[in-house]
């Protein structure tokens, strides 16, 4: 009974803590739809939070693109070459790298580069005080926390995934060309993709940018901003917020995957 | 509508002792008007009042309600708490500073959050009050990275800028030279003369003596109780 009574009692909790979740999303969302709640102070932070989660994050993100375009685009040539199926190009490529790798590697450096980042910072805040200053001086937190971070990194995952598949595809054109495989026309290898992309694809690369982009930075707000006045609090809420913004994320990516292609 | 006649008022407010170090306060009433003076001496050891929290609605009365500019935190919402504390200006007990922007950004933050004012218009203001201060300009970079009684009078810069309706001053003297309380003294005598009303705590006599005591009421606690100095008064 008390097992079944603790199982109950985790759901609950876990239930309630996704409900709160959602709440200040939406709650976020309906604030940054109202010019008000856009001062220059706040739109200094959301341009901060772009520079951070989105500029500075490029070179990384380019890097592993490159990776990936070389070990990924390069194969999916290859053997679709040997095969004789090379008309597949275009669906396999979309299919791989933009419905499936690029959001899911980008959430993860975003998740930790400025996941802990985010998290860290505004567990620090509160247990120094400065929450309180930030009230004290009618400023509030969510218009002044959370919301720009949250659109700001939103925005910021989204434009980093087009960035991963514009260099993925890229540096595989050029590795297979080095290579001798695939199509040597540019344009016709730009083709051979685009033909594929459609509605759903770019419907599902939002939904797997945006959303858990959000998410994340309002887990990681809240985890930070859940400590009391430990400092030894800080690291655990940056551990509790990495965790469950990636179990957020394979959910969301999960749950989008099924739908795109219902 | 009416302009109150008191900028703020507490009626019979209780407040337990908080769970981080600030004094309880049992049963205090008071009504501070424009252009008043209210001078706090705190005792040792109990120096961390939750007086200013409670002005500013922060912190809910567990008895009793305060009112500022003749609205109820409790009845105001929260949007309208919000532009309610952007008329305060206070010297924070505790830490004051936003850690992650510079000591200029966090001087002029609630004026560019609040107001339309040009930033130059602020900060020549905040440049103004630093001289007046004693210091040759704003200090640069992080709080962090400044030394304690440069930050002090920092704050001060802070709790004037804009023209408040209401300044907290907590203990705002703590860690800074003695010649220069007169210079906060006298800046607190013009915010006076133009309506603003004044919350001071301290600890130290030297501030008792510099105040005059014209619009000025004097206070003392004893352990919970704030009590009216007729000592000090009687001096006078």
């Amino acid at each position: 009974m008390t097992y079944i009574g603790h199982i109950g009692k985790t759901t609950l909790a876990r239930w309630r803590s996704n409900v709160r979740l959602f709440a200040v999303v939406w709650a976020v969302l309906q604030l940054a739809a109202r010019p008000r709640y856009w001062p220059r102070t706040v739109r200094a932070v959301f341009a901060r939070q772009i520079l951070f989660t989105g500029v500075e994050a490029l070179k990384f993100v380019s890097l592993v693109a490159l990776i990936t375009g070389v070990s990924v685009v390069v194969q999916a040539q290859l053997w679709l070459g040997k095969t004789g199926q090379t008309a597949l190009l275009g669906p396999i490529l979309v299919m791989v790298i933009i419905r499936e790798v690029a959001p899911l590697l980008v959430n993860f450096i975003v998740i930790g580069r400025s996941g802990t980042a985010m998290a860290t910072e505004l567990a620090n805040m509160k247990v120094t005080g400065e929450i309180l200053v930030l009230e004290a001086q009618g400023l509030d937190p969510l218009v002044y926390l959370a919301m720009p971070r949250m659109l700001g990194m939103a925005i910021s995952v989204f434009c980093l995934t087009i960035a991963f598949i514009v260099v993925s595809f890229t540096s595989g054109y050029i590795c297979g060309i080095l290579m001798g495989v695939g199509v040597n026309d540019p344009l016709l290898f730009v083709d051979s993709i685009l033909k594929d992309v459609h509605l759903p694809d770019v419907c599902s690369l939002l939904a797997k940018t945006l959303i858990p982009g959000m998410l994340t930075s309002v887990i990681c707000i809240l985890e930070g901003l859940s400590v009391q006045r430990a400092i030894t609090e800080v690291p655990q809420a940056a551990t509790r917020a990495v965790v469950r913004s990636i179990a957020i994320l394979f959910i969301v990516s999960v749950i989008v995957s099924i739908l795109s292609y219902v | 509508m009416t302009t109150p006649t008191f900028s703020l008022e507490f009626k019979g407010v209780t407040l337990h002792a908080g769970a981080f170090g600030q004094a309880a306060m049992r049963n205090v009433s008071f009504q501070l008007g424009p252009g008043e003076l209210m001078l706090i001496q705190v005792e040792p050891g109990n120096e961390q009042l939750p007086l200013a929290d409670a002005a500013e609605g922060l912190a809910e009365p567990n008895e009793g309600g305060v009112a500022f500019l003749g609205e109820r935190w409790s009845a105001a919402t929260p949007d309208r708490q919000l532009g309610l504390r952007a008329r305060i200006g206070r010297v924070f007990d505790g830490p004051g500073w936003i850690s992650n922007l510079d000591v200029l950004e966090n001087l002029t933050l609630s004026q560019r959050h609040h107001t339309s004012r040009p930033v130059p218009d602020i900060i020549a203001e905040a440049q103004n009050l630093a001289r007046s201060f004693g210091l040759t300009e704003v200090p640069a970079g992080r709080p962090a990275v400044v030394l304690r009684r440069d930050l002090r009078r920092a704050e001060w810069i802070r709790a004037f800028l804009g023209q408040p309706a209401l300044i907290l001053l907590e203990r705002p003297t703590f860690g800074v030279a003695v010649e220069h309380v007169p210079l906060l003294i006298r800046a607190v005598e013009e915010v006076q003369t133009r309506g603003a009303a004044v919350i001071l705590t301290h600890d130290e006599s030297v501030i008792a003596r510099e105040v005059s005591t014209q619009n000025c009421l004097r206070f003392r606690m004893r352990g919970d109780t704030m009590m009216a100095d007729k000592a000090s008064l009687a001096a006078n």
